[in-house]
């Protein structure tokens, strides 16, 4: 009985430790060869041919253009409906009146609001056009197609990245977390050079294996 | 060339990402209870703003010569309506009739129907005032904040001969007073009314008052991303 919890346990612990997969990805070969990357023009900054942003535009300009139809429309019905019940001789059912009244003025303050919204993240694109920030939409999908090469949600993956500028740093640093994990890969040292990725994003000068490890983002999960 | 282009882009991207999240200039980020709040039935509002609000952008101007104001006035009306005047809206500057409810809209429209530029009928009732106070629980209950609410329904009429019109909404309007401790002047640090034009307006904003407090760690500082201009001062009132 004891041999069997002990085999038990120990498969348990061997399940836990083979889903520890290691896998290479060049990340700069693949930035590289990114269409994206390759139009990237070092003297203007921008990515050439890239109308992102003006396809965008032009896709908010028509659909506010598609409200403001509508809001003509509930407007023409409304009119229409304000005339039939000035116009009757009759004596007019008001309280019906009013009730549909309202529902319409309800649509039409909802289409607006919408309207209102998409006028403002136009504008905001518009500012866009005029700035330096012009490129983060196609940064944006360079780093999704990154993020989507990252097939192995499980794996933690080592890319090449380009070596920075070398310094005489790099001999201080020879027990770093990274160091070690290239050694011995266990999660542990990973997760302490990422907690520290920012503050020693300048202590691996020499190295040309830093890593990408695919963890969920908090509360990727609970969603 | 590419690999240059490259190297710039990821010193780019590492930049934007390294980069910290600078400080809102101005106000504060406050985290309002609700402390007190009354509930008054009153029989007309205190200020036509949400009427003028519902009207807003539906008659073409200088299509009308008067206003006629449907509700049950009492001294107060008379009153709100010099402060019309004031505002911006340019039907808040045509003459305003203040009548009693004594017919509906509808018959008081048809009755108008015929005249040459036929008058804007606006109905106002189910007035309710609301007072509110909130305690901002980030700056240990010493930062308030003063809501008097007015909520109604508008039942709006144009009885045009070519391009009639007619709207019923509910009408909403605010006034905002946030204070340091007690509301008087120098411990103000906001005041905003809605709606004119649709939109909140700031009349006060005591952006170095605030400033001040926020540096003596007497407010809470508002980090940039949580700003959000199309969002009210106050959390919803209770129905």
């Amino acid at each position: 009985m004891r041999k069997l919890v002990t085999l038990l346990l120990m498969s348990l612990f061997c399940c836990q430790v083979s889903a520890q997969v290691y896998r290479n990805f060049n990340l700069d070969e693949f930035i590289a060869r990114h269409p994206i990357a390759q139009s990237y023009d070092v003297i203007t900054h921008c990515f050439n041919g890239s109308d992102k942003l003006k396809m965008q535009i032009a896709s908010l300009t028509a659909k506010i253009t598609e409200l403001n139809d509508k809001l003509a429309e509930l407007n023409l019905i409304q009119s229409k409906e304000a005339r039939n019940v000035l116009d009757t001789t009759d004596t007019p059912d008001e309280s019906a009146f009013w009730q549909k009244n309202l529902v319409h003025s309800k649509e039409a303050n909802e289409l607006k609001i919408t309207m209102f919204a998409l006028i403002e993240q136009k504008k905001q694109i518009e500012q866009l056009l005029t700035r330096d920030t012009v490129i983060l939409p196609d940064i944006s999908d360079l780093a999704t197609d990154i993020r989507t090469a990252l097939t192995d949600n499980d794996a933690i993956y080592l890319n090449y990245l380009p070596a920075p500028v070398p310094t005489n740093l790099s001999e201080k640093w020879l027990s770093s977390p990274l160091q070690i994990f290239l050694w011995s890969p266990q999660e542990k040292y990973l997760e302490e050079y990422l907690d520290n990725t920012y503050a020693v994003s300048l202590i691996f000068p020499e190295s040309r294996r830093p890593v990408v490890y695919q963890k969920s983002v908090k509360g990727e999960n609970d969603q | 060339m590419i690999r240059n282009g490259c190297k710039i882009l990821i010193t780019l991207v590492t930049m934007l990402c390294c980069t910290p999240a600078s400080k809102a200039c101005s106000l504060a980020l406050h985290d309002w209870r609700l402390y007190l709040h009354l509930k008054i039935p009153v029989s007309a509002p205190l200020l036509p703003l949400a009427e003028l609000d519902a009207v807003f952008d539906k008659i073409p101007r200088n299509s009308i010569e008067k206003v006629i104001w449907v509700a049950d006035h009492n001294q107060l009306s008379s009153f709100s309506l010099l402060f019309m005047h004031f505002l911006p809206n340019w039907e808040a500057h045509l003459p305003w009739h203040a009548t009693a409810r004594n017919a509906s809209i509808i018959e008081l429209a048809r009755e108008n129907r015929a005249v040459t530029k036929a008058p804007l009928i606006i109905g106002t009732d189910q007035n309710q005032l609301q007072i509110a106070l909130f305690v901002d629980r980030n700056s240990d209950n010493r930062c308030f904040q003063l809501v008097f609410m007015q909520t109604s329904r508008i039942r709006a009429v144009h009885p045009d001969s070519i391009k009639p019109w007619a709207q019923e909404s509910r009408g909403q309007s605010w006034l905002s007073l946030t204070f340091y401790q007690l509301p008087l002047p120098g411990r103000i640090l906001a005041m905003a009314i809605f709606p004119i034009y649709q939109s909140r307006i700031a009349l006060i904003d005591n952006h170095s008052f605030v400033e001040h407090l926020l540096a003596d760690g007497l407010l809470a500082t508002r980090p940039e991303q949580v700003f959000d201009p199309y969002s009210f001062d106050f959390p919803d009132l209770p129905e």
